[in-house]
């Protein structure tokens, strides 16, 4: 998996390419861990994500955590395949989806 | 549909249950099944939430039989023979056998508490961490559908029925005590190897209480006839250190509350009492000659029994002595 940063001002933007799974997920965990108090909003891009497992599933859950208010968090570029896992968990109740940016 | 496990069909060697074929593929490292399902058996969902449980279980019970997605990267896939859909899913394949009777001891009920309790605390952390899987309530199961087996049994076996049922379904649901189970953890689901129990046949799987996986399993211990059979059951249940090693396992594992324990035994009416639904349409001569006794017959008995369900199981086995 490869994740590329692009931070804006307090605004960080993590794209996600290729399978977030037991594998790649502590990669991601690494990189939770280290977002600075200075970010306010989180952006997780996930239109180039091909698989997602239950392990990525507690990476995202850890940095929606992290990002409690009055931080924020919202995942983008969810396709169908990523929708039907956040939606089958019931994390599409928990996460912010923003379902125009795919 | 192989190609896209890269997966190569002469390897292969078809089991056939009584729901879903299951293709066997050894290779160096380790082996792996696929299991292939008509499509009206089971929804999209609820086979993509079996997926996902078992996935998410696996990170914290090593000997559970992991998922796989295909090469395509996904979970499930889907096609068609003669017009009609089936659903292929991968797993690992479990390691060592099936234990019977003849080599069931104490270190084995251990050893099975174990692996159920460490399933059940990695069910409660995920329900405490917000996954909610689309699969099914227990009681929503046809095989607790009880009226609909009218056909087959008398009203009083129907109103016993649904009135353990009832019982059970009263009951409070905690995160304690109620979350996603196993659904059928009998002896028959996991192998064993060496100390380790590898859990596979999540194809039940859904919402329900934890004490429900707990008496699957035993519910077989002391029903098996062939298994000192001079013991009566309750002794062989409480006396003889199946629940205590079983329990102790478990609790190493998993705090189930003192309370829910009072309730073993209405849970293992209610196991016999499903039981004796999967039975109803698959028991026939043949299974008869394998168990060496009519299975629907002493289930019967047991549901009449009531309470006394231990002494039912007490003639089985005392005519295995003889």
């Amino acid at each position: 998996m490869t994740i590329n940063k692009n931070q804006i001002g307090d605004k960080l933007v993590l794209t996600l390419e290729g399978r977030l799974d037991t594998t790649t997920a502590p990669q991601l965990e690494a990189e939770i861990s280290i977002v600075g108090q200075e970010v306010q909003l989180l952006e997780l891009s996930l239109h180039q994500l091909e698989y997602l497992s239950s392990a990525g599933l507690r990476v995202i859950l850890t940095a929606q955590k992290k990002m409690a208010p009055p931080r924020r968090m919202v995942v983008t570029g969810v396709n169908e395949t990523i929708m039907e896992v956040f939606e089958i968990t019931g994390f599409s109740d928990i996460l912010t989806i923003d379902k125009g940016a795919c | 549909m192989l190609e896209k496990y890269s997966l190569d069909i002469a390897n292969a060697k078809c089991n056939f249950s009584t729901r879903n074929y299951a293709f066997v593929f050894t290779m160096d490292y380790c082996s792996v099944v696929i299991r292939v399902s008509p499509a009206n058996l089971r929804t999209r969902e609820e086979v993509m939430s079996e997926f996902m449980w078992v996935d998410d279980l696996k990170r914290f019970h090593t000997t559970v039989c992991q998922p796989y997605a295909s090469a395509k990267n996904k979970a499930i896939e889907e096609f068609e023979v003669d017009g009609n859909p089936y659903r292929a899913t991968l797993f690992r394949r479990a390691e060592g056998k099936i234990l019977t009777y003849g080599d069931w001891n104490n270190q084995y009920f251990y050893n099975v508490g174990v692996s159920l309790g460490k399933l059940h605390k990695a069910s409660a952390d995920g329900y405490a961490q917000g996954f909610r899987y689309r699969r099914r309530q227990w009681h929503e199961k046809a095989t607790f559908d009880f009226n609909s087996f009218q056909y087959a049994f008398t009203d009083e076996i129907i109103d016993i029925m649904n009135e353990t049922k009832t019982k059970v379904m009263s009951m409070p649901k905690t995160l304690q005590t109620f979350g996603m189970i196993h659904g059928d953890y009998w002896p028959g689901n996991y192998f064993v190897s060496g100390d380790d129990i590898w859990v596979f046949d999540f194809d039940d799987c859904g919402y329900g209480y934890f004490m429900f996986d707990i008496v699957t399993s035993i519910s077989q211990w002391i029903q098996e006839p062939k298994f000192m059979p001079h013991i009566k059951r309750r002794d062989l249940l409480y006396d003889s250190g199946m629940l205590d090693s079983f329990k102790r396992g478990y609790l190493e594992n998993y705090s189930l509350p003192n309370e829910a324990w009072k309730d073993l035994e209405l849970f293992l009416k209610l196991r016999y009492m499903e039981q004796l639904t999967i039975m109803i349409p698959a028991f026939d001569d043949r299974l008869r000659e394998i168990i060496g006794f009519d299975m629907v017959e002493l289930d019967k008995k047991i549901v009449l029994a009531k309470d006394d369900f231990y002494e039912v199981l007490d003639e089985l086995a005392q005519s295995f002595t003889k």
